[in-house]
């Protein structure tokens, strides 16, 4: 059943949203041993459900999303609930206001369960570098379930909750979403605001929904988008529709293949892409090759300007009232200690990197800038040639508990990252084997990401 | 890649920790190869995107604005402007009156926005 249908029943009094608030927090307690929650408030849950329903009983518009839990990444703030985007650094601070993409949830009729757990300050690609300790993986035991919306990705992929918003810098939505099996989705950058949410580095930060179904992050990327007055950069576009796109299928669609990225993946996520895109030409799509000779550029390039733009971004964050307090003689002596005690060493080494391209203007970051440039007008360009490129969510399989790969997991995320376009991860290959198929399409045309997306779930569950 | 491990932690308002030390070198490492292939690519010249400005939405961000202004706001208190690195005297404040601060390194006297923002508060 999807939200449209589960938001239906309750709307219609066949399922009560307070019965299935119940059902979600028994799941929850099973999933305890996933480590994918931060913070609960089960009884706030019910009081939201009994206000569905009531609303419900009156024969009153409960909104689309009726009764639904739903779960936000830690670093979303939640008037009351603390917000310590896994960081010790933040350990006690409870959000004084709520971020316009919860309160648009809650006002379209979502249960808000929990806060989700999550890589520190939204940096890593694991989900094991948690003050609240690691993630696991629901669908793939043994392996990571990728970061940083681990909890988000993982709460979605056990059932705990059929839909989580998450935010993505560099992939950080779409890689959780592919290793956990479950579909993961941001919209141009711009077009959900990001007002309330812990910002790591500006120019990529977005937020991104995390759900078992492309319609189901269709519908929640309708109810999310909008403008906001408390974020200048959330886009005065009016609200796409976006559920219809999602059942349309691909005939007549005109699709891109990237043949870097073909090359640069692991044999078996080729292959499964590759499979994927016969079923989309079966359906109608027309392939067509690309080429972007700068691809194996884009991770790098993210990483240097994330980097720098985390070194100002996370400069708020001073000790002064939350978590460990530093001691020195001098004020910049006690915060640099406060700092060291409260940071863990993913975020340090992400400062680090800052700090030092902070003395490489001209040789590094400027040339960067440059090259992000040029990423964004060569796939503006190949966009212009086709409705929708797909290539794979990462290169590589789900790494399992233990190993590491230097963040190499956002290297195919990173491009739609550096150039702000929507992508929708959707699981492919047989069984769930971690592997996702990533949907780019043109600025502001999440549309056509959703039609392909559609086309590529019901490929799969065929 | 050059690294001077004390300076770069300074700045990033971190104490020097040579344990971090090989897992940064190895970062650097790898940016040699991406710092060639950018040599060898003809790159747009002219202007570029920089980082966006703060936005509403940053004054809006209840992590920068509760240190500074809800919480220290007794006349003596010491506090970092928002949005730069706080290894930097020069961004060290003193507060003033609750609504003022000073900056230590040359006395400019700035003023605090108001908390909290409302929805309406454009």
């Amino acid at each position: 059943m999807n939200l449209t249908e589960l938001a239906a029943q309750i709307q219609g009094r066949v399922l009560s949203a307070r019965s299935l608030s119940e059902a979600a927090l028994v799941r929850l307690q099973d999933a305890g041993p996933l480590n994918a929650v931060a913070w609960c408030v089960p009884d706030a849950a019910r009081v939201q459900a009994d206000a569905v329903d009531r609303l419900c009983s009156m024969e009153k518009d409960a909104g689309p999303l009726a009764g639904v839990p739903v779960a936000v990444k830690a670093n979303i703030a939640v008037e009351g609930m603390p917000m310590d985007c896994a960081s010790a650094s933040l350990a006690g601070y409870l959000a004084p206001s709520t971020a316009r993409a919860v309160y648009l949830l809650q006002n379209a009729g979502a249960v808000l369960f929990c806060g989700a757990n999550m890589d520190e300050l939204a940096i890593g690609t694991t989900g094991t570098n948690s003050v609240h300790g690691a993630t696991g993986n629901p669908s793939l035991p043994g392996h990571v379930p990728g970061g940083s919306s681990s909890g988000s990705a993982a709460l979605v992929a056990a059932g705990v909750v059929p839909l989580a918003l998450g935010t993505d810098s560099g992939g950080s939505v779409r890689q959780p979403a592919a290793w956990c099996g479950v579909v993961g989705a941001v919209g141009t950058w711009g077009r959900i605001s990001r007002s309330g949410v812990m910002a790591h580095a500006s120019s990529f930060d977005r937020v991104g929904v995390i759900s078992q179904g492309v319609a189901d992050a269709a519908l929640a990327m309708e109810v999310l988008s909008g403008p906001d007055s408390q974020d200048a950069s959330a886009a005065l576009r009016d609200v796409p529709v976006l559920l219809k796109a999602a059942s349309l299928g691909v005939d007549g669609l005109k699709i891109g293949v990237l043949r870097q990225a073909q090359d640069m993946a692991d044999p078996v996520v080729a292959g499964a892409l590759q499979a994927t895109l016969e079923g989309l030409k079966h359906q109608g799509a027309t392939l067509q090759e690309l080429s972007l000779p700068e691809l194996n550029m884009a991770l790098s390039c993210y990483q240097v300007l994330a980097a720098v733009e985390a070194l100002s971004s996370l400069a708020r964050i001073d000790g002064m009232r939350f978590g460990p307090r530093g001691e020195g003689e001098a004020f910049h002596q006690a915060l640099r200690q406060a700092r060291s005690v409260g940071f863990g060493p993913g975020v340090k080494q992400r400062l680090l990197l800052g700090s030092y391209l902070a003395e490489h203007q001209q040789d590094v970051v400027l040339p960067s800038r440059r090259l992000r440039e040029k990423l964004k007008q060569s796939l503006f360009i190949l966009l212009g040639q086709v409705d929708a490129i797909v290539l794979p969510t990462t290169p590589g399989l789900p790494l399992k508990v233990g190993e590491q790969d230097g963040g190499t997991s956002d290297a195919l995320t990173a491009l739609s990252s550096l150039a702000g376009v929507p992508a929708i991860s959707v699981p492919i290959g047989r069984g769930c084997q971690g592997i996702g198929a990533q949907v780019l399409s043109r600025l502001w045309d999440e549309r056509s990401a959703f039609r392909v997306a559609g086309a590529i779930e019901a490929l799969n569950r065929s | 890649m050059a690294l001077d491990l004390e300076r770069i932690s300074k700045r990033a308002g971190l104490l020097t920790e040579p344990k971090l030390l090989p897992a940064l070198q190895a970062q650097l490492d790898a940016l040699v190869g991406y710092q060639a292939l950018l040599g060898e690519l003809e790159l747009p010249d002219g202007p570029v995107e920089s980082a966006p400005m703060p936005t509403r939405r940053d004054l809006a961000m209840p992590v920068l604005s509760v240190p500074v202004l809800k919480g220290l706001r007794r006349e003596g208190d010491q506090v970092c402007l928002p949005g730069v690195p706080h290894a930097e005297k020069r961004n060290v404040a003193r507060v003033i009156r609750p609504t003022r601060i000073e900056r230590v390194s040359d006395g400019k006297e700035l003023q605090l926005p108001s908390w909290p923002p409302t929805r309406d508060d454009t």
